[in-house]
């Protein structure tokens, strides 16, 4: 599935590398940048 | 610039930055090291996040020739080269979500050498910020 311009970003909820639990849902207010890494080199 | 350079600024655009990595977390706990990332790192192991995202997993263009031709550059220049850790096929992307939930940019990578400059991150984020908080901007004499 391509999202597009527009589109509701797919809520999700991830643990952290700090063992916290974030939810992108909660960020509602605030703009966010998600950056999808490849493999860490 | 990488995007982790500019955390000061994102900062001030009350933006938050969130990495994802499908890695594990010992090598992202590595990586966290060797790079000083300041901003928070999400781990998605079973890459669920990904495909809601639309991240292809692609041979052929991890391994395209402008791929080559870029990763043999840097060879060449001394910069050197480190075997992948997890999956080499697997496509990263940069999005940004308005204040709204709504995608203001979305970029999925076409191959491993395609990022979006924090220029065009920060033009998206700030052209968004504008149509949302029109009354905040300085009144005109």
């Amino acid at each position: 599935m391509m999202l597009r311009v527009g589109d509701p970003a797919p809520n999700f909820t991830l643990p952290t590398l700090d063992g916290e639990r974030f939810t992108l849902s909660d960020q509602r207010g605030h703009p966010v940048v998600l950056i999808f890494l490849r493999h860490l080199a | 610039m990488q995007v982790y350079r500019a955390k000061a600024t994102f900062e001030h655009l009350g933006v938050r930055v969130l990495f994802i990595t499908f890695g594990h977390a010992y090598w992202a706990e590595a990586w966290r090291a060797e790079t000083g990332v300041g901003f928070p790192i999400l781990l998605d192991q079973a890459r669920t996040v990904y495909r809601a995202y639309g991240l292809e997993r692609s041979l052929r263009r991890t391994y395209s020739p402008r791929t080559l031709l870029f990763y043999a550059k840097k060879f060449l220049r001394g910069e050197g080269w480190r075997p992948a850790r997890g999956d080499p096929r697997q496509l990263g992307g940069d999005f940004v979500v308005g204040a709204d939930g709504r995608i203001v940019l979305a970029h999925p990578s076409r191959d491993p050498i395609d990022r979006p400059s924090v220029n065009t991150l920060l033009e998206a984020i700030r052209a968004r910020g504008a149509e949302e908080a029109p009354c905040q901007l300085p009144p005109t004499a």
